[in-house]
């Protein structure tokens, strides 16, 4: 086993979560060494449907909502950071985000959130119910079964694999050391860090950040954690490459710039990450509901990946009560929240301020 | 929804005579396959082919008439034009979902046998992707189907169907401009210690001398041990370009047919997560399997090149192995008792494979290709970016995939899977077997979303 000496962090998990976390360290001049498993591993990262996303987050309190507020407002800073680190251009877009309803129920339940949120008072956050005919002057194709939409101007989307690949090259970039195909075996405590070691590597450091997705459990166990995170099966369906025929975002559909569609995306019980013939038909009727042209467009793949869910869907950001210096991160909205964990999250890691969101994100809430 | 106790997907020659088999020990059989006719690759056309086409194609071709006639007369189930495009596990049934061109319908079946086949290894050299370059296996179809044969072809790359493809199309009246052999010059040196164990399969071995003479006879040139091919053309293919010790050589054509030897298809084995083994010789991945054939993935079967590139004759004898090994499985008494049998000559039937796996090895420069080459066509990704990328910290397919979109176009992967794959392996200097493979998901080939909106939920 090689020992890789020493770094001020390192960080288990080189995902979404785990590379914004190590590009903010980075910039703030540590030295970091990220940990990331083999190809095949399960893989939130990859499965991320990529939507830049405020209006629906905060149904359980008003941290979530603020945490989102504070990352969307980041995003086009953090974007132009990625592209000058790396001409990775991750094509943040937003304006108009709609989640649309295709029945009274769905509208009712749907307004009820958004009022909910709302009512936080948050000034950028303008969403808010339309009927129909709104809809329809923003999507002419919306077909019969859509009977309004929540919609607003601060949500869109970007690119998220683009992202993904944008990070982990800024990462490098900014002298970070990834070291892939190396799962982290062990953490353990050695002076006053910890020794944490994979199949070839070993390194000390005195802090450790474990965002290693849905491995996360078993690692942060030891560390007097509760079981933080939970799988939850998503599927999306990915088209053909289109003529461009929707430059507006809605929750479950969305046209990438080279012309595929993303429909998405269900939520399931998460045991496997494949592709079911059940899930798959569920989105190609929606899709074919909420947009009948698009009935005809080939489908060129399906897409699962288990979703990196706690229990009651809100972030995990926490330190071990036993052992100082144990991190961690994780929460299903890698993309959304990315630009918050490239700021304010790694610099409470290095030892800055905590944002004050995070007492409501302790992994306690589920002891 | 109709239950079967076994579905057979592929109608070449595993899969036919499989088919046979298992309804000849009583099984409840359907057969599915994407052709309009039984056949599969090998036999493709097959009943339709006229005595001419039959003398053009070969005495090895005309066996598949009997093995089609066997399989139509066999009672057996049988689905043509029809896509599977997935299977799902559920109460001990193989759930499979299908499309049959008037929509998607769902059938059971308790056991699977894929005999998908063989599919050809991609050839990434410079210009591959011009009109007017096509697979060896491309240009045969069309000879099979058609009755149609190129004009001013070249065929170059390494394996027993160029020269076998070179022989038809001389008793087809047009012969093929030049046959270029890439890699190294001396193959048959190469492969010679394993030419005493081939003699056992000297029928194989005499079918090749023929194919040389004929290649001969009919003043084809013969280059062998290229290196640094490409193919020159704005617009589309006009000439080949390759080095022989140090010589440069330059054929003006108008066609290409590259060919660098098969693999196992893949797709299916993989969309069901069977368990895959590197194969150093043939140089590719392999289902893993029990000696029944049975892989890692309880009740699904594979046979045929599918089960690791033996042939049609093996593919014919593998397929009645497991329809008995099922039929026993089923209860069917004494239904095993033929398999030694069976065993036997599939042994002799595979003596002359690694002498053919040694001569025809896949040459470097395919399987490393230069960075400006490109081998995902769909997204036109180069070689050079895959390395670049794999320096980044993409540890195999999966991962570029993400990065660089690469196998995310409409073919899925299905062509540049293997070179991605060895790509992987020779940046990393690591194993093929660990650099891994792309995960195959559903729809196995594209289909359009109102099909998929069609079947009914559970």
């Amino acid at each position: 086993m090689e020992d890789l000496g020493t770094r001020e962090l390192v960080i288990a998990g080189g995902g979404l979560v785990g590379m914004a976390v190590g590009v903010g360290a980075l910039s703030l001049g540590a030295s970091v060494l990220a940990f990331d498993a083999g190809d095949t591993s399960l893989r939130a990262s990859r499965g991320n449907f990529g939507l830049i996303w405020g209006q629906s987050k905060g149904a359980r309190g008003r941290d979530y909502a603020a945490w989102t507020q504070r990352a969307i407002a980041a995003w086009p800073a953090f974007q132009d950071e990625i592209r000058e680190l790396t001409g990775i251009d991750t094509g943040l877009r937003t304006g108009a985000g709609l989640h649309l309803c295709l029945s009274e129920e769905e509208f009712d339940a749907r307004s009820r959130l958004i009022q909910k949120i709302a009512g936080y008072g948050f000034p950028d956050n303008d969403a808010r119910m339309i009927r129909r005919d709104e809809v329809r002057s923003l999507l002419p194709g919306i077909g019969p079964d859509v009977v309004g939409a929540s919609f607003s101007t601060q949500d869109g989307d970007c690119h998220s694999l683009a992202l993904y690949r944008g990070l982990a090259e800024a990462y490098s970039r900014l002298g970070g050391a990834l070291k892939t195909a190396q799962p982290v075996l062990g953490i353990t405590p050695s002076g006053s860090g910890y020794r944490v070691t994979t199949p070839e590597f070993s390194v000390w450091s005195p802090r450790v950040l474990i965002a290693a997705g849905l491995g996360t459990n078993a690692l942060a166990r030891p560390f007097g954690f509760p079981d933080v995170v939970i799988g939850q099966r998503g599927q999306i369906l990915v088209t053909e490459r289109l003529q461009p025929f929707l430059d507006v975002v809605t929750s479950g559909l969305r046209q990438l710039p080279e012309g595929t569609v993303l429909i998405g995306d269900t939520k399931e019980e998460g045991e496997h990450d494949r592709a079911t013939s059940s899930g798959i038909s569920y989105l190609a009727r929606r899709a074919a509901r909420a947009f009948p042209a698009i009935a005809h467009a080939r489908v060129v793949r399906a897409w699962a990946a288990l979703r990196v869910l706690t229990p009651d869907g809100d972030p995990v950001y926490d330190e071990s009560p036993t052992h100082p210096g144990i991190f961690v991160a994780s929460t299903h909205s890698g993309v959304t929240l990315a630009s918050a964990h490239r700021g304010p999250l790694a610099h409470w890691l290095m030892g800055g301020q905590r944002p004050p969101e995070f007492a409501a994100f302790s992994a306690r809430r589920f002891t | 929804m109709k239950q079967y106790q076994l579905a057979v997907i592929g109608a070449g020659p595993a899969g036919m005579a499989a088919a046979t088999e298992a309804s000849r020990q009583g099984l409840s059989v359907i057969v599915l396959d994407e052709q309009a006719q039984p056949g599969g690759q090998i036999y493709r056309a097959i009943e339709q082919a006229s005595p001419q086409r039959l003398a053009v194609l070969g005495a090895d071709y005309a066996k598949g008439s009997a093995l089609a006639a066997g399989f139509r007369a066999s009672g057996a189930d049988y689905l043509p034009s029809t896509l599977l495009w997935n299977a799902e596990r559920k109460d001990g049934h193989f759930l499979l979902d299908l499309s049959t061109g008037a929509g998607s319908r769902r059938i059971s079946a308790s056991r699977l046998l894929v005999a998908t086949g063989a599919v050809e290894r991609p050839v990434p050299v410079p210009g591959w992707t011009l009109p007017g370059v096509t697979t060896a296996g491309a240009l045969q179809i069309l000879l099979k189907a058609h009755g149609g044969v190129a004009q001013s072809a070249v065929l170059a790359g390494a394996g027993p169907l160029l020269l076998l493809l070179a022989q038809q199309m001389i008793a087809a009246g047009v012969a093929p401009r030049a046959v270029v052999e890439i890699g190294p010059a001396n193959r048959l040196r190469r492969a010679l210690p394993f030419l005493p164990r081939a003699l056992a399969g000297w029928r194989y071995l005499v079918k090749g001398a023929g194919m040389l003479r004929a290649l001969r006879q009919a003043g084809v040139a013969w280059y062998q041990g290229a290196s640094g091919f490409w193919i020159e053309g704005s617009g589309e293919a006009t000439a080949v370009h390759f080095e022989i010790a140090g010589e440069a050589h330059r054929i003006e054509c108008s066609q290409v047919a590259l060919h660098m030897g098969v693999v196992p298809n893949p797709q299916l084995t993989r969309m069901l997560r069977c368990e895959h083994d590197w194969h150093p010789t043939q140089q590719a991945f392999v289902p893993r399997t029990d000696v029944f054939f049975e892989t890692s993935e309880a009740g699904v079967f594979v046979a045929g090149d599918g089960a690791g590139i033996g042939g049609a004759a093996s593919a014919v004898l593998r397929g009645q192995l497991v329809a008995l090994r099922i039929a026993a499985l089923e209860g069917v008494r004494g239904a095993e008792a033929r398999i030694p049998a069976i065993r036997r000559r599939l042994k002799r039937d595979a003596a002359v494979r690694p002498f053919l796996e040694a001569l025809y090895a896949p040459a470097e420069e395919v399987l490393n290709p230069t960075d400006t080459t490109l081998v995902c066509r769909c997204e036109e990704v180069t070689a050079g970016a895959i390395r670049q990328a794999v320096a980044g910290g993409a540890p195999g397919p999966n991962q570029l995939k993400a990065f660089l979109r690469c196998g995310m176009g409409p073919c899925q992967g299905r062509t540049c899977g293997p070179a991605v794959t060895a790509l992987v392996a020779r940046t990393r200097g690591v194993s093929e077997a660990e650099a891994g493979y792309f995960r195959v998901r559903p729809p196995l080939k594209p289909l359009p979303l109102s099909e998929l909106a069609d079947i009914a939920e559970d």
